[in-house]
């Protein structure tokens, strides 16, 4: 067996003894704070049942929910760095690369079955709010494969970027606040250009704004070349976090 | 008297680290505010939304933002019972545990505050056409914010040191963190939340994050139609003595004292 297939498995061992603790809270709970809270109520501040559809909210929360989980996965790369460098004798095993590939394609895996998880979850508990008449599933199905790999490779490269637990705070405030609020969390891209075009254009450099607008599209359709084109630009944002992610994590692990 | 020496020490050595963060503080601030600002008062007004909502979705991110910044001090104090242990040291010097415990309290809420001092700046100054002008107003805020701050900073450092890292890790923000944001009124006021939806507008009334929300929007907007000062204040007083009680309870389980 060799050492990609052990870390997956070792990954494998630990995590599935929580499976039913996790599918409780990551996709139920998580729905019940997002999509309830932010679903039922933000239409009550005048929003037509919240911008059209409530569930278009909703989806637009998910991406909360989405870096929120893969922070679980993320933060040992930081934790150990700073304690038992676990990490370092994997290295020398095998190499950084493949560690990483590793981690990235577990965290991924285990994304992809919550976010779907959690979109089962939503129809159950929003119900007539998440229309989903016009839902295409396979295309839905493989947005939320390409946003978990994009989100876990994004959240890794912070992850193995960051030399210290203090510097937590500043991957939160610093990344997420500004990708997540100017990548169409609440309001939609079409929104944003139209009361500042210049930001509606500069959204174009931001991936959150794929995600959700390919998660939109698939949800309420109607599903055009436009989506595709979207997974293939989140791929290559993936691609390009998780290289980056490498060589930065390979750094952290030679300064000392 | 040595005890308190003691305490202050501690407390002015977390603060001084903290004065160094301060230029990261004010920058972080007027990114969270900036995008508060383009969120709330530019796209969902524009989406429907009725503007008199803004000041209060505003206080509402002001406290959300600030979650990651107590869940990053959490963070060291969970990695530290776990790993480091420097709190072994700490337990050794001549200072009683409620003292140990207060001052572990006191430091993250101070830290917050400091580090939230800069998102409010930036936003009153984005939102001052959404805000009210008054004496006197800035006082009460501010002791409706600490209060929060510490309630906050109680209650979870009670969930630190009563729970494993591994349950740290996996749960703190899933089942600690995001019913204190979401079920805390955070993005709609109390009553309009009470108006849609009764029943889980009841069970907000259970967070202290409801009553700090409210009473900061009260005390900005001047609006009889947020829970007022008078009532949050005390339930925020009442839910500091029952966290700092909690994390004394925790720690003295934890450290096998």
């Amino acid at each position: 067996m060799n050492m990609f297939t052990h870390i997956l498995m070792r990954e494998w061992t630990v995590y599935k003894r929580r499976i039913p603790y996790v599918v409780l809270t990551d996709c139920g709970l998580r729905v019940l704070f997002f999509g309830m809270v932010h679903g039922y109520l933000l239409p009550a501040t005048g929003m037509p049942q919240g911008y059209g559809p409530s569930g278009m909210l909703y989806i637009g929360t998910f991406i909360f929910g989405l870096f929120s989980m893969v922070i679980a996965f993320s933060q040992e790369l930081l934790t150990d760095y700073e304690s038992d460098r676990h990490y370092d004798y994997l290295v020398m095993q095998s190499s950084a690369h493949t560690v990483f590939c590793a981690k990235l394609l577990f965290c991924t895996l285990i994304l992809w079955f919550l976010s779907i998880g959690n979109f089962i979850f939503a129809k159950l508990l929003l119900s007539h709010w998440l229309d989903t008449t016009h839902l295409s599933l396979v295309p839905l199905i493989i947005m939320l494969g390409i946003a978990s790999y994009t989100v876990s490779a994004i959240t890794l490269l912070c992850y193995a970027s960051l030399t210290s637990v203090v510097q937590v705070r500043m991957f939160w405030r610093r990344i997420l606040v500004p990708l997540t609020f100017l990548g169409g969390y609440l309001a939609p891209w079409e929104i944003v250009y139209k009361v500042f075009p210049a930001l509606g254009i500069a959204m174009y450099f931001n991936p959150i704004v794929y995600i959700l607008e390919g998660l939109r599209m698939a949800v309420f359709g109607p599903v055009t070349t436009l989506l595709y084109l979207y997974i293939i630009l989140l791929g290559a944002v993936g691609c390009l976090c998780a290289l980056v992610g490498i060589h930065a994590w390979r750094a952290k692990l030679d300064s000392l | 008297m040595r005890e308190f020496i003691c305490f202050i020490r501690l407390v002015q050595r977390d603060l001084y680290i903290l004065k160094s963060y301060f230029f990261q503080f004010l920058i972080e601030g007027g990114i969270a505010a900036g995008c508060f600002y383009l969120l709330y008062a530019c796209f969902l007004p524009a989406m429907g939304m009725t503007p008199r909502f803004v000041p209060a979705m505003f206080m509402g991110s002001l406290v959300s933002n600030m979650i990651p910044v107590i869940f990053s001090s959490l963070q060291q104090v969970a990695i530290d019972l776990e790993k480091h242990r420097y709190i072994e040291y700490i337990a050794t010097l001549p200072i009683s545990n409620a003292l140990i415990i207060l001052r572990f309290i006191l430091s993250m809420t101070l830290g917050t505050l400091i580090c939230w001092i800069p998102v409010c700046g930036c936003g009153a100054l984005l939102f001052h056409a959404f805000l009210r002008e008054s004496p006197g107003s800035l006082s009460t805020f501010l002791i409706i914010a600490f209060l929060l701050l510490f309630a906050v900073c109680a209650i979870t450092t009670a969930i630190v040191f009563f729970f494993s890292y591994t349950w740290f890790n996996s749960y703190m923000w899933v089942c600690g963190l995001m019913p204190l944001i979401f079920f805390g009124c955070e993005i709609v006021p109390w009553r309009d939340a009470y108006r849609v939806a009764p029943y889980l507008a009841t069970l907000f009334l259970l967070n202290p994050v409801t009553y700090g929300i409210e009473g900061m929007r009260s005390v900005i907007t001047g609006s009889p139609h947020y829970i007022p000062t008078s009532v949050c204040i005390p339930v925020l007083l009442l839910w500091s003595f029952i966290g700092y009680f909690g994390a004394l309870y925790s720690f003295n389980k934890r450290m096998g004292r």
